[in-house]
């Protein structure tokens, strides 16, 4: 028998080596740690002169004391730390100096596990820095011990999560200019986080987790960000490990995967929810979940090529059934579309099924009708990008970038309407509605709702045929490669 | 471990950095790649690494497409970029580490490869010290000490000696000649052609995106696989070889050039100094048959003899200096 053996991942370890190294790394820490000393010293000075004037204030500093270490030290974990990580990542895999790296035998999931982890040793270290003077908060009062066991939990969680978005962001392909836009963005959208994180955790502390850690409230709102950030990070995690894999292999594979694993798994946990709690709205986030999942891969699958290469063809189920099951799973425009298309229709009609057997006659369906209504229009609106790009634009521009037909369609069709009620003076009038049935967003207005399903309905109708006719054609060129035949490059 | 370039090609928006590219690398042998600046040597070189891909054409390494299968080419091929590691927080035993465990080497094969690879390097000093610390021709050692720890059976090393010192030089060569006495496949770009006429075995010439010439350097035979590479293909097996001679007749040399294009076995004549070089199609009969002829038609000469071309005079007469 085979001894196991503990391998690590080398990534890992050359991060960790370089961090204990860097000077930057170092330097970092030592101003964290005597921003902590300089925090602490001025919150407990002034906690100190409140005393004097009002004794009860003393039993308030711990709170004000952890608030204020928790400001830094999620600065750190959310925005510098997977900022590091983002930016080195990026650097590493520029066009003109590529890390050798990427040409070793390491996979990419594998490389993307060393950057994470690294970050979150990182974070570790950084929250371990700053345990000490939270300790004191807690001698000094006012802060239960669930409360900031919670919010310490929930901080390296969330820097993970914020290092796969930025490790996500790294791996996007694009000029210079574009990766420095994109970092602006990221930066931003980790900023937002962390604020959100900060205004989540000072809550915390203000009303107490203690007095509520025994309701169930407390657990399926726990849950539900834990599910969301497992199953987001998951997919942001899938989505930088088909980016990093060669364009030649089957890139779809981890995304759909995971996409598909990840929508039956919190498909099943909030029906279980919603059938013991005998309340449908606890589908809705599920629902959520799934028109935004479906719509991404829409997207996607404009920009993914109409054929399969050879190392594609290579994994090919060679039985019927296998290979009409892997077909959705695999790379290309016609698989991409197709899966997208299940997890929508599957997810609106099994949302529906289940709002009847819980609410049987009381069931609101709007939430749905609108729902279905959205995801019709993204799949008319890429479907018809899609075709545009195939017979107008195909020389004009690259494959990738499909989906900007799409944007630009759906933004006419958006705006058509408000510039046409502008022009007439109908804007605002009642009259003003025929014109909405490009808009997806007027789905949301009652009075419009059943022209705009109808106008989608027969727009999807008209589409059909020849999109079943592309994914036949698709499915038919669906064979595993003959290796008997010399392969001609 | 047979290394096929196909047709290679590719471009960067209206530039076509490699156009068609065609030739074979065999086992055991030294293959010098030159060509001017811009002329396509480092992309033809990183996409042989898997470091870019080829907008059409394809690298098949023993027959498997490299550009499909990047992975089988990365256990086999070992690169050497014109650039130095770019990382600096890290010892020399800590960079070589790594790049043996990116390897899959584990326990002690994994301390084996790196002590081995040390040791060829000349690195064993150097172990403790960052790579910021290193001066460039150290670096450049890390650099190949990286691409060898894997013990890869073919190796590309792209400018090798740019930047280096005299002494530096001298021991890459040596290294490098180790290398090809241990039977690797080199394949290695070089501005330096005195260099690598040193070590090479064959040479590859390369302007404008295209390849004009792949042919063994030694013994003034060199195939005419730049004809082949012309045609766009790499099978020199049925071309002959071309032997150039130089011939001084007595007296103008008019007659003399008129009746060598009328020669079978040459192919091409030119005019160099007051003597005519004419490249023969064929061996030694071919070349004997030649003389003969001219003795035949009462043509006076006073010199008939092999001309033994360097890379540089090769190089010379097959490029025009024109960029891509």
């Amino acid at each position: 028998m085979r001894p196991f053996r503990f391998a690590l991942n080398p990534i890992l370890l050359k991060e960790l080596r370089q961090s204990v190294r860097s000077r930057f790394v170092s330097v970092s820490y030592c101003l964290f740690l005597l921003l902590l000393v300089v925090v602490t010293g001025f919150v407990v000075w002034i906690g100190a002169t409140e005393i004097h004037r009002d004794p009860g204030a003393m039993f308030g500093t711990g709170r004000t004391l952890f608030q204020a270490l928790f400001v830094p030290l999620s600065i750190v974990c959310m925005l510098f730390v997977p900022s590091y990580a983002g930016i080195r990542m990026a650097v590493e895999r520029g066009d003109q100096h590529l890390d050798l790296q990427f040409v070793t035998r390491l996979t990419p999931g594998s490389i993307l596990r060393g950057k994470l982890l690294a970050a979150c040793s990182l974070i570790i270290l950084m929250a371990s820095a700053a345990l000490p003077f939270l300790t004191l908060t807690f001698r000094l009062g006012g802060i239960d011990l669930p409360s900031a066991f919670v919010i310490l939990a929930m901080l390296p969680m969330a820097g993970a999560f914020a290092t796969v978005f930025a490790l996500t962001l790294a791996t996007l392909p694009g000029s210079r200019v574009w990766r420095v836009i994109l970092g602006l963005i990221g930066g931003i959208v980790l900023f937002v986080w962390m604020i959100m994180l900060n205004t989540s955790a000072f809550g915390m502390v203000e009303f107490g987790v203690g007095s509520r850690i025994a309701t169930a409230e407390f657990w399926r709102g726990t849950l539900f960000f834990f599910l969301g950030g497992v199953t987001l990070g998951g997919l942001l995690f899938s989505l930088a490990t088909a980016r990093m894999s060669p364009p030649a292999a089957n890139r779809a594979l981890p995304v759909r995967l995971w996409g598909a694993g990840s929508w039956v798994a919190t498909g099943l946990i909030f029906a279980t929810i919603a059938f013991v709690e005998h309340d449908e709205d606890y589908l809705i986030p599920w629902l959520v979940f799934s028109f935004f999942l479906s719509m991404a891969g829409m997207a996607i699958a404009m920009g993914e090529r109409p054929d399969f290469g050879r190392r594609v063809r290579r994994a090919i189920p060679r039985r019927r059934l296998w290979r009409l099951l892997a077909f959705p799973f695999f790379n290309g425009a016609a698989p991409g579309m197709l899966w997208s298309v299940i997890i929508g229709v599957a997810a609106m009609a099994l949302g529906g099924m289940a709002g009847n057997a819980l609410s049987p006659g009381g069931y609101d369906s709007q939430g749905i009708d609108v729902m279905v209504g959205l995801l019709a229009y993204a799949f008319a609106y890429c479907q018809t990008g899609m075709w545009l790009w195939h017979f107008v634009a195909r020389k004009k521009l690259a494959r990738g970038y499909a989906w900007l037909l799409a944007l630009m369609l759906l933004m006419l069709g958006v705006v058509t309407p408000i510039l046409v009620g502008l022009a007439d003076g109908s804007l605002g009038r009642d009259g003003y509605g025929a014109w909405t049935v490009g808009n997806p967003f007027a789905l949301f207005d009652d009075k419009h709702r059943f022209e705009g399903l109808l106008f989608v309905a027969i727009w999807c109708m008209v589409l059909l045929a020849p999109w079943l006719f592309w994914t036949f054609k698709a499915w038919r060129a669906f064979q595993p490669l003959d290796t008997s035949k010399p392969e001609q490059p | 471990m047979q290394l096929h370039v196909q047709n290679l090609t590719r471009t960067f928006g209206a530039v076509h950095a490699v156009k068609g590219a065609s030739f074979a690398l065999n086992p055991g042998r030294v293959y010098g790649f030159v060509g001017p600046n811009g002329a396509g040597k480092t992309t033809t070189m990183r996409i042989m690494a898997t470091l870019d891909e080829p907008t059409s054409g394809d690298v098949l390494l023993d027959g498997v497409s490299i550009v499909d299968y990047p992975e089988i080419a990365r256990k086999a091929i070992g690169f050497m970029p014109d650039t130095l590691p770019a990382h600096s927080d890290i010892t020399v035993r800590e960079y070589v580490d790594f790049f043996a465990r990116a390897h899959g080497l584990r326990h002690a094969p994994l301390r084996q490869a790196v002590a081995s690879v040390e040791a060829f390097t000349g690195l064993e000093p150097l172990r403790d010290k960052t790579l910021r610390t290193l001066s460039k021709g150290m670096r450049q050692r890390v650099s190949l000490a990286r691409a060898l720890v894997h013990d890869p059976q073919v190796l590309i090393l792209d400018e090798p000696a740019a930047g280096l010192d005299p002494r530096a030089r001298v021991e890459l060569r040596e290294l490098v000649s180790a290398l090809g006495d241990a039977g690797k496949t080199l394949l290695i770009s070089s501005h330096i052609l005195t260099e690598l006429s040193e070590i090479c075995t064959d040479v590859i010439i390369i302007e404008t995106g295209s390849i004009l010439r792949c042919s063994p350097l030694r013994g003034n035979n060199r195939q005419t696989e730049d004809a082949a590479a012309e045609k766009g293909t790499d099978d020199t097996s049925e071309s002959a070889p071309l032997r150039t001679v130089a011939i001084r007749p007595l007296g103008p040399p008019d007659k003399l050039h008129r009746a060598l294009l009328e020669l079978p076995h040459v192919r091409q004549v030119r005019p160099v100094a007051n003597e005519l070089h004419a490249d023969i199609e064929g061996d030694e009969p071919e070349t004997a048959a030649v003389l003969r002829l001219l003795v035949e038609r009462n043509i006076a000469l006073l010199a008939f003899y092999p001309v033994e071309e360097n890379l540089e005079t090769i190089f010379m007469r097959v490029t025009k200096g024109e960029l891509a």
